[in-house]
Order: structure tokens, then sequence, then C-alpha cells
């Protein structure tokens, strides 16, 4: 369904890189924020932006063609809305400009995610996450779409949209379409997404590393060196910072562990699968080019 | 389609009070200097009326009052951003934007200026109905080309901080009766109502420099959005 070239774009943390892959209907992760430019990679399939280098081809087709952009829904982190109409108005214009003639009413559709309070508010009165969360709806809902692209699904949305959204988003892998969620964070792109991408604006290293700083290392580092995916993990204490008793004390509590394998995508999947077995409480993962960590072999 | 699309724009100018307060007041404006020409009793009171203060001054400020509530404080490219949200082309939601900024302004240039005439009839002005027909299509014609100005200044800028500089740029170049004024339609809607030409032309042609105008702004706009 999407299909990418040796993709660079024109600017933002894509501008070196070479992207090519392959998504087919299904839930699919990308790691990475806006500075390894995740947007970018949103907005150059969504056909919102011309890649520098490289060919997009979504649905067998160009995503600058109104056929194609008529079957994709992007929700970027601020959506544009049109802020002078209500949010019943908005729905029924973009099933109008997407050629949805059958589409239900406004208030069904926005219970989709459990905000129908919200139809009859004016756009320009609602907060950033009731926005989202009617982006999201229209994306959800419009029976032409067949491509969802959401930027960051766990962050500023409603949070009576929030608590609905990862099965409403399965439900419509599940019917044929093709979701991609970008996400800084592992352990959302392991629960939510089927596959992985891994986005960074540096050069990809030729072992990739990620440190994930936790509360439950020993439970964590078990899970992880049980995954086939990971060449080696290692366990360290917390590095302490701060003066007061109180920041030494919950110091004292967290561990660092670090994985590492040879594949960015396959390892960042199997530390968030590990993450979720052990139900360790993760509070940080980012990837590690810290040198000199010793590694256990799992 | 274009009309699905031209519903944002449309919503932004109808909803905006913003926009309305503008545009009445350059109204107010446009339709008190006519009452006080005719209270003052001048011959040529229509004539005074429409190259003084409604060519020069009215017909400007309100299409770029009309451009502000149609964009919103943007650009023409984010003024078309919902659209394009809900998959609409970037090219297609600009062209809809510029064809209800091109239609109101048109419109409403064209009934102020039959207004103008007829509150403003003096006893040596043409016959009122003609003057006022004739008004209505230079007031007509230079909304359009201003509107079609004011969306290609809205292409520049983040928040299409260029309509200010076109307003500014024809302000200035218009003002005289130059080749330079040419391409300007403050220069050509002096020239149908009655006033200077520019570069001794001849009314029909300003007409069709004011077309040209509009069709040239628009299609540059537009293309400047894909």
């Amino acid at each position: 369904m999407i299909a990418l070239e040796g993709i660079a774009s024109r600017r933002g943390g894509l501008a070196r890189a070479s992207l090519s892959l392959d998504w087919d209907a299904g839930m699919h992760a990308v790691v990475g924020g806006t500075p390894d430019g995740a947007p970018e990679l949103l907005a150059i399939v969504a056909g919102l932006e011309r890649p520098r280098t490289g060919s997009v081809r979504v649905l067998d087709g160009n995503p600058h063609d109104a056929q194609v952009r008529r079957a994709i829904a992007l929700v970027p982190a601020t959506p544009a809305l049109p802020e002078r109409m209500t949010v019943r108005e908005t729905l029924e214009l973009a099933a109008a400009i997407r050629g949805d003639a059958a589409t239900p009413p406004a208030a069904e559709r926005l219970a989709t995610l459990g905000v129908e309070a919200l139809a009859g508010r004016r756009v320009l009165g609602l907060s950033l996450e009731e926005a989202r969360a009617v982006a999201l709806v229209e994306a959800l809902t419009a029976p032409s779409v067949r491509v969802i692209l959401v930027e960051e699904p766990r962050v500023s949305v409603d949070p009576r949209a929030a608590a609905l959204l990862p099965e409403r988003l399965r439900a419509r892998a599940a019917a044929g379409c093709a979701v991609v969620m970008t996400t800084p964070s592992m352990r959302d792109a392991a629960t939510l997404g089927d596959d992985h991408l891994f986005l960074t604006a540096a050069r990809p290293p030729a072992m990739a590393r990620l440190r994930i700083v936790t509360r439950d290392p020993a439970a964590l580092v078990s899970a992880i060196a049980r995954e086939p995916a990971v060449e080696g993990v290692s366990r360290h204490d917390a590095p302490r910072s701060g003066n007061g008793a109180a920041s030494a004390a919950t110091a004292g509590a967290l561990g660092v562990v670090v994985a590492r394998g040879p594949d960015a995508s396959a390892l960042a999947h199997a530390v968030g699968r590990a993450v979720v077995a052990s139900g360790a409480d993760v509070v940080e993962m980012r990837q590690d080019f810290t040198p000199g960590a010793r590694d256990v072999a799992p | 389609m274009n009309t699905v699309l031209a519903r944002v724009p449309v919503s932004r100018l109808l909803r905006t009070p913003r926009a309305w307060v503008m545009m009445g007041a350059w109204t107010v404006l446009a339709v008190g200097f006519a009452a006080a020409a005719r209270a003052q009793g001048a011959s040529h009171g229509a004539d005074h009326a429409l190259v003084g203060a409604f060519g020069a001054l009215v017909v400007p400020l309100l299409c770029y009052a009309i451009a502000g509530g149609a964009l919103g404080a943007t650009s023409l490219s984010a003024a078309g951003a919902p659209a394009v949200a809900f998959g609409a082309t970037p090219p297609r939601a600009a062209a809809a934007t510029v064809a209800v900024l091109v239609a109101v302004s048109a419109a409403a240039c064209a009934v102020l200026g039959a207004a103008v005439a007829i509150v403003a009839h003096g006893s040596a002005d043409p016959p009122v109905a003609r003057d006022a027909i004739a008004s209505a299509y230079a007031g007509a014609l230079g909304g359009a080309a201003y509107a079609s100005l004011f969306a290609f200044g809205s292409t520049f800028g983040r928040r299409g901080g260029g309509r200010t500089v076109a307003l500014v740029a024809d302000w200035l170049l218009g003002a005289n009766a130059t080749a330079v004024a040419f391409v300007t339609p403050r220069a050509h809607l002096r020239n149908l109502l009655g006033g200077t030409p520019p570069a001794g032309l001849g009314e029909r042609v300003s007409a069709v420099a004011l077309v040209l105008l509009v069709v040239v702004f628009a299609t540059l706009s537009v293309r400047r959005t894909r």
C-alpha cells in the first residue's frame, strides 16, 4: 500500500537518509521524534511534501494525485481544522471533500472515540487534545480512507479518546487500512505497532544499542535476554544526579539496562516486547551511543 | 468539489466579526463621502466621490479586509490547510480560496460603486442609472483585481504578510500616471472611474488590464501553493 524507494527529505532529520520500505495493511510504528524526521516522513507519504530524492507510491499511485489524496488521512501534532465551523460541520465538510456519500451522522462518528459531546462545539473553542480527537475521528470513520498517518498517538489526545484509540486503530488496520504511527516511545511502539521502523537523525551505528532506565532492572534483563534478536544485555547502576535526599532515594531505586543487537528495528521490537512481558516500569528509553558497556550474552 | 472547498473560506468570512467591522467601516466611509458630495451640491459629485474616496481608498481597503476575513491571519496555503487535511490537493484548496476572495470582493465593490454613484449623483453627472451600472462594472473589475493581488501577496510570509506589502506597493506605484502604474489595479481602476489614465491608456485597455491582473495574480497564487 505504501512503497518508499531511496527517500530523502528536503529538510529535517531525513535529509541525509535513503529510506526504502514497503508497508501493507496493518499497524506500523515509526520510532523517532521531530529531530529524526518523523513528521517529514508522514508529510511525504501524505503527499504534502515532495522528497528531495527517491520515489513514493501510495495505493499504487502518486500521493499528490487528487484520487489518492482523498484516501489518505494525516493527523499531525497540531491538526488544521476549519476554525470557524462547528465539529459537526467539520465532519460533514470532510465527508464532502473525500466524496463519502454515506457517512454516519457526526454524533455517531464522534462516539467512536467517546467524544460525541463535541459535536456542537466550535472548532475555535476546542483544546488541542479535543481537536486531535476530532481529527482522529475523521480519519477513523471516513469510509474512503485507506491510509491513516498519526503523529504521536499517545500525546495530546483527549482522555476519552485516548482509551479507545488503540483498539479503533487496530480495527481499521484489520479492515485493510495501513496505519502508520510515529512515536519517540519504544513502549508505545511495541504496544501499538506490528512492526517498527527506527528513525535516527544520526547515521545508524553498526550495532544498535538501547539504554533503558527502569525500576525493575532484574525483571527486564531476564525478559530481554530471552529475545533472540538481542545480542547482548547489561545492567548498570543509575547515575546519581542532584544533591537532595529525595533525588538520591529515587536514583537508588532505578537501574539502567543496555540492550544491543545488529538490527535496530528488530532490537526495538524485541525490547518493546520484553518491557510489556516483564511489566517493568520504564522511566526512560533511548538510543545509547556510549561505548564501553560490558555486555552479557543472553 | 470546488464549491465544497469554498466552504472553508466562506465560513471564515461569514463568522469573523472583526472582518465585518472592517468591511462595515469602509462601506460607511464610502457612503459618507458620497453623501457629503451630494450635500455640498457638487455638479460632478459622483465623479469626485468615485475617483477620490471610493477608487483610491475604499476599494483597496475593503478588499484587504475581505482578504483578512477569508484567509484569517495566515498565508494562502495555511488558509487552505483544513481542506488539505481532509484530502484536497493544496492547489485546489488555494484555487477555491482565491475564487471566493475574487467573487466576494467583486460583488461588494460593484454594489458599493453603484451605491456611491447614486448617492453622490450631481447635476452634471451622466444619467444616474447609466452611471450606477458603469460604476458597478468598474468596481467589480477593480475589486476582483485587488482580491487577486492580495491572494498573491498572501503567499509570502508565514502569516501572509505579503498582502500588506502588496497594498503599500499598489498605493505607491499606482499613484502616478507613468508606465510603472500599469501593473497596479489602482491606476486602471482610477481610469475606469474617470480619473487620470496610466500612460494615456484608454478605458477599454484598462478594463482588459484589470482582467489580466486577476488571471495572472490568481494563477501565480495557486502555483505558489504547490
